[in-house]
């Protein structure tokens, strides 16, 4: 009989690459990320412009709030953008 | 071409009783063409998952729809419970900057039944939070009563189920619907077809139609929008005019008094 030894290949990576970064989710894919980075210097790193809307963890963030909203390990981020419909 | 008597939505006053979607067509340019032909003051469309940098053409389609300055009627399409549908009307009313919302709670894949007991659930919440609730429902007198009760002012029974083109499967339902509901404004949305199914339900008394399919799948979707904006103009009208009722025997029209050759038969 042997013994498992289960290991989250992302936070070893994380610990591994930096004690200053961390994991989030932008819309389904991993990211790394600085402590620190706020959702407004996320959104400038990925080039996000026009017309969009932030959700974190399943909640709305106003765009007034974004320069001062940081984000935390393993945060959601949704990005939502006008599609056509019927 | 005398136009049908403005209309209110919600408080918004309207001139063209038709709604038109922005999706299926097959570039953007043609898809301008046939909603500013439509001469549709409210258009439909809705939110995904998706990155504008990432997509040239997400941005693209944004601002054709600011070009066109049309009243947004976003969607939940898409959604098959009432938090999916609540939530995605929430982000909704924050990245179009508006209250109105087509509630769309489906229940079947098969034929994308609406859902009428996640419809009343989703309506009751939105309302309370202050939307303007535009439900896309089945034609149930008792489900639109229900609606009706919660404080949808606009009410959206089906015609057909959605991208069919079959017409009005059920006028009997829908008319008992309009008979029941005199007061609401009632639109069809989804199964239209062709001009004749729009002009139907218009000479029902419905106040309005929600197209997109038969529009955008048309050989000439600006054309075709051009011929459903008559026929929803001339269906009204001839609402408004009054119907003649129907009869079962044969009615002259010409006068048969004084005919010169009848004298020969007495």
């Amino acid at each position: 009989m042997s013994d498992k030894v289960e290991i989250d290949i992302n936070i070893s990576m994380e610990r591994m690459l930096s004690s200053d970064n961390f994991n989030i989710k932008v819309n389904a894919e991993n990211k790394l990320i600085k402590v620190g980075t706020t959702i407004s210097k996320l959104l400038s790193d990925m080039d996000v412009n026009g017309r969009f809307l932030v959700v974190v963890n399943d909640e709305i963030i106003p765009k007034s709030a974004h320069d001062n909203t940081r984000l935390n390990a393993s945060d959601i981020i949704d990005i939502m953008s006008p599609i056509s419909g019927g | 071409m005398k136009r049908a008597s403005s209309w209110q939505v919600y408080d918004t006053e309207l001139e063209s009783r038709l709604f038109i979607g922005t999706a299926l067509y097959t570039s953007p340019q043609i898809m301008l063409d046939a909603i500013k032909a439509s001469q549709a003051q409210v258009i439909t469309l809705s939110l995904r998952r998706q990155m504008p940098s990432q997509t040239e053409s997400n941005n693209q389609f944004w601002q054709l729809i600011q070009e066109l300055g049309c009243h947004l009627l976003p969607n939940t399409a898409g959604c098959y419970s009432a938090e999916e549908a609540v939530k995605t009307a929430c982000m909704a009313r924050e990245l179009f900057d508006t209250d109105w919302i087509k509630l769309e709670v489906l229940g079947d894949s098969y034929n994308l039944q609406p859902d009428p007991f996640a419809l009343v659930e989703a309506s009751k919440i939105l309302i309370a939070e202050g939307f303007k609730v535009f439900p896309y429902c089945t034609d149930d007198l008792v489900l639109c009563q229900k609606l009706a009760d919660l404080g949808c002012k606009v009410l959206m029974p089906w015609g057909a189920p959605i991208g069919t083109g079959q017409g009005l499967i059920n006028p009997y339902a829908l008319e008992v619907i309009r008979k029941r509901l005199p007061d609401m404004t009632l639109l069809v949305d989804a199964g239209i077809g062709k001009p004749s199914d729009a002009v139907q339900a218009m000479e029902l008394g419905y106040d309005g139609i929600l197209l997109n399919t038969a529009v955008a799948e048309a050989l000439e979707p600006d054309v075709m929008a051009s011929a459903f904006a008559q026929a929803i103009n001339a269906g009204r009208l001839a609402y408004e005019a009054g119907v003649m009722p129907k009869r079962d025997n044969a009615k002259p029209s010409t006068p048969t008094l004084d005919q010169p050759i009848w004298q020969q038969y007495d």
